[in-house]
């Protein structure tokens, strides 16, 4: 059996690489339908047909569209992500740092949410139609239909600049020090994560229990005599997670992209900003490597999610052959 | 979010050429209480670091001679100095200048002796041949510099050293104000062999560190030639990609410095009372053009109706929440010579502007149907189509204005909207009026005027060449007339500029000035923390 997870794995993997692979071919051919060539796009009223022929031999933007392509693309192959246009510094150096700083963020947000929205939705199943279930389906639908900005804004209302200055407004991580250096600067960002991800996630989990609770072998096992924990952490909770895994990874996915706005609220250094200026300058190296960064969160979450989702569901993991 | 924002300086992501060159200034045209809050406060102690927070990313330019936007003009002016400064009447000066001496001997000749004992920040002297290198980067077509409306006057060869300390500027075409041209802050002097990359100037901070879209380290410099002047130890310049989180973060005292404040929250800074706010005007300006050369703008009846369907003072208000001065259609704010024929304030006039369509043959029947069109990255200009599409309506559908927000990075390209339709928006940086004229006459051709039949030009070059100051007005004169009946600028209104900073904050200058916090304080030299 575990030979067969591992052929899964493997051929998801694959599949996921092709992805990327087709996700790269799509956003260089988008960047070649831009109006305004990058050289174009940093020279603006500035340009003159000399510094203009200047910029695009820099860049290689002289070279045919192919040669273009395949040299970035063995270029990624061994490692050597290019120069950013706009900022003249190698991609890894300008976007590394960015990165970690993003994913940190991503992270705590994931290892937070994932936990207390199993539970709020375990607890909320349990207890259906009671105080808790009603209070907690009502608070999460409130903040599910708020946008992250919005949500962003009053925490900084009310915790930085007009109730009370308790926070840091915005996130200031100096130079070259990682993004725990500024415990206090994420807390609001997180918290503004927390919030976009959580309702979400606790909905689905306390649908999934519920229907688990209604079926037919939690009935066997409760008949059984089995006492109501072992009924729920052996029985229910494995066969109700499986479908809260996809949403979690659906969810933190689409984060890896909605992490933007927070990001900009909070003036947070991660790959949003970077993202949206390099669209802006046209900096095609920066863009092939962020939607790619992007990209891959979300082919590997889903991964996580299917292989999660395998393991803990019985009936899944016994048809894999 | 961004259409929310109101560009204070309508100069957010773009270039707003090196500044005001100007001869002279009315004095009557800032009010008297900016010019009465002239006097600094008194220095605070030495040491401590400034932390100076304004709206940029990593398309920022670090560069002597480049600017994209504020977060590079901060940089500039934080690590390099021109040869000449402004002072608030817009004349040009040698105080934190470069320059001991500069005489314009001729209009087609300047001699600049520069100061002794100035170094960079390497410890190397500065010399003639780092003037000459400097000015050689802003003529060269093939550098990524502003030094484009500086080519009409001057070629390499007029560039000569005197002696280690003397440079003379032999100009091609005559121009009697020159000295302001060299006042222009991306003209600022940089290391002869200077490439772009490493910042090296002779300002009273030096570069410690630059993380493009982050922020930049700059630590006092021991060997500035002004040394008594400097207070800080450091200065960051700290980058953010929003404005809500620029002001944010000055509310909660986590940065001191927050440049170009949206004019809604004017009030609302202003009443805190650990912060100061200081309001700006210099004559920038932001507009529609109409190319003279492209139908429908091709007929002056449709330029002039359009400029007559304007209602000024609700754009003003809509667009800068009022803190600006409404404007004429005539440009170069800041010049004794601004609107020297008196002309009295246009009024938006919808029956006026309808006759003068019908002259034209179009009618509800036969409407002018046009398209507008604004960058997304300048959020003054969005909301200026929009309310001009607006008030278009009081035609009752006799115009028909199609305001469209085009991505900013097409609208500023050699291809895009701008200079390459009929009617777009532009923003420019205040300047007297000869200045202004070059620029838009021949470095950047925003309307296409003048026409070909017209005396515009030849007035131009004229006026340049006429040091009588009386002589000079009556030319300006007949070339503003030309503009006002015939023009293809519609200018609403001249936008103020504010900043807001910590009331620990010592030492910040209040007078006109063309750039935020009185020129960044010349390099943040006068400021210090209390």
């Amino acid at each position: 059996m575990k030979a067969s997870i591992l052929k899964f794995v493997i051929k998801r993997i694959a599949l996921g690489l092709l992805t990327l692979f087709i996700v790269s071919l799509l956003i260089f051919a988008v960047t070649q339908a831009f109006p305004a060539d990058p050289a174009e796009a940093m020279l603006g009223r500035e340009a003159t047909p000399e510094a203009l022929a200047a910029l695009r031999a820099d860049f290689g933007l002289d070279k045919p569209i192919v040669v273009q392509y395949t040299n970035w693309l063995f270029g990624i192959l061994r490692g050597d992500l290019g120069t950013s246009y706009a900022t003249s510094i190698s991609v890894s150096e300008y976007i590394g740092p960015r990165v970690s700083a993003s994913f940190f963020l991503l992270l705590i947000a994931a290892v937070g949410s994932i936990p207390l929205s199993i539970v709020i939705g375990a607890n909320a199943a349990l207890r259906r139609d009671r105080k808790f279930d009603t209070a907690s389906s009502l608070v999460s639908l409130i903040l599910a239909a708020m946008p992250e900005f919005v949500v962003g804004t009053i925490l900084t209302i009310i915790f930085s600049t007009t109730i009370w200055q308790l926070l840091p407004a915005v996130t200031y991580l100096e130079v070259g020090a990682p993004p725990w250096s500024d415990i206090s600067g994420l807390i609001l960002p997180v918290l503004t994560l927390l919030i976009a991800v959580t309702p979400y996630v606790s909905r689905v989990m306390r649908a999934a229990m519920i229907e688990v609770l209604e079926s037919d072998y939690v009935e066997m096992a409760r008949l059984k005599g089995m006492d109501e924990r072992t009924v729920l952490w052996r029985h229910a909770m494995p066969n109700a997670v499986g479908p809260a895994f996809q949403v979690i990874a659906l969810n933190l996915a689409y984060l890896a992209g909605g992490v933007i706005i927070v990001e900009r609220l909070f003036n947070f250094p991660g790959i949003g900003s970077a993202l949206a200026d390099a669209v802006r300058s046209r900096d095609l190296p920066v863009i092939q490597f962020l939607a790619l960064i992007i990209a891959g969160v979300y082919v590997l979450t889903n991964l996580l999610a299917d292989i999660g989702t395998v393991l803990v569901t019985p009936r899944l993991r016994t048809r894999l052959k | 979010m961004d259409q929310q924002e109101i560009e204070t300086s309508g100069l957010s992501r773009r270039h707003f050429i090196q500044g005001v060159s100007s001869a002279a200034l009315a004095a009557g045209i800032f009010s008297s209480t900016s010019l009465n809050a002239l006097a600094a406060s008194v220095p605070g102690k030495k040491g401590g670091t400034l932390k100076v927070g304004v709206v940029g990313g990593s398309n920022d330019v670090f560069d002597a001679n480049w600017i994209v936007a504020k977060a590079d003009q901060a940089r500039l002016m934080s690590t390099y100095e021109t040869l000449m400064t402004f002072n608030e009447k817009f004349e040009a000066v040698t105080v934190n200048g470069l320059a001991e001496s500069a005489k314009q001997n001729s209009p087609t000749k300047v001699t600049v002796k520069l100061r002794k004992g100035v170094k960079f920040h390497d410890g190397t002297p500065l010399t003639a041949d780092d003037v000459i290198a400097t000015f050689n980067r802003l003529l060269d077509p093939k550098q990524k510099t502003t030094g484009k409306p500086l080519r009409v006057f001057l070629d390499s060869s007029g560039l000569v050293k005197l002696d280690p300390l003397t440079v003379e500027f032999n100009l091609k075409a005559p121009n009697v104000d020159f000295l302001s041209v060299l006042a222009s802050y991306t003209y600022a002097i940089a290391k002869a062999g200077y490439d772009g990359k490493t910042q090296i100037g002779t300002s009273a901070f030096s570069l410690v560190s630059y993380t493009p879209g982050r922020e930049s380290v700059h630590k006092r410099f021991s060997g500035y030639w002004d040394a008594k002047n400097v207070y800080l130890d450091e200065v960051r310049i700290i980058d953010f990609s929003d404005k809500t989180a620029l002001i944010n973060a000055l509310i909660a005292k986590q940065i001191d410095v927050a440049i170009d404040i949206p004019f809604e929250q004017y009030k609302t800074l202003k009443a805190k009372k650990y912060l100061n706010v200081v309001e700006n005007s210099a004559g920038a300006w932001l507009a529609f053009c109409m190319r003279i050369d492209i139908k429908p703008f091709d007929d002056n009846n449709v330029r002039q109706a359009l400029r007559l369907l304007v209602d000024r003072k609700q754009m003003l208000n809509r667009v800068l929440s009022g803190h600006g001065k409404i404007g004429n259609d005539l440009y170069g704010y800041i010049d004794a010579n601004f609107n020297a024929n008196g002309y009295q304030q246009r009024k938006q006039d919808i029956p006026a502007a309808l006759a003068l369509l019908k002259k034209s043959g179009y009618s509800k029947a036969n409407p002018l149907r046009v398209e507008l069109t604004a960058p997304d990255d300048t959020g003054g200009l969005v909301l200026m189509i929009q309310t001009l599409a607006d008030q278009a309506k009081k035609t009752g559908g006799v115009v028909i204005i199609d305001a469209k927000v085009i991505d900013g990075g097409t609208y500023w390209s050699s291809k895009g909207q701008y200079m390459n339709t009929g009617f777009y928006t532009t923003y420019w940086s205040g300047r007297t009026y000869l200045a202004q004229v070059a620029a838009s006459m021949d470095i950047y051709p925003e309307t296409k005027f003048p026409p070909a039949n017209s005396s515009f030009r030849a007035d131009y070059l004229a006026a340049a060449g006429t040091a009588n100051a009386k002589k000079r007005r009556a030319i300006v004169a007949r070339m503003q007339k030309e503009e006002f009946d015939k023009g293809g600028y519609i200018i609403p209104f001249f936008n103020n500029f504010a900043d807001a900073y910590s009331s620990k904050i010592k030492g910040v200058v209040v007078r006109p000035s063309q750039l935020n916090m009185d020129y960044y304080g010349h390099g943040f030299k006068y400021i210090s923390l209390a």
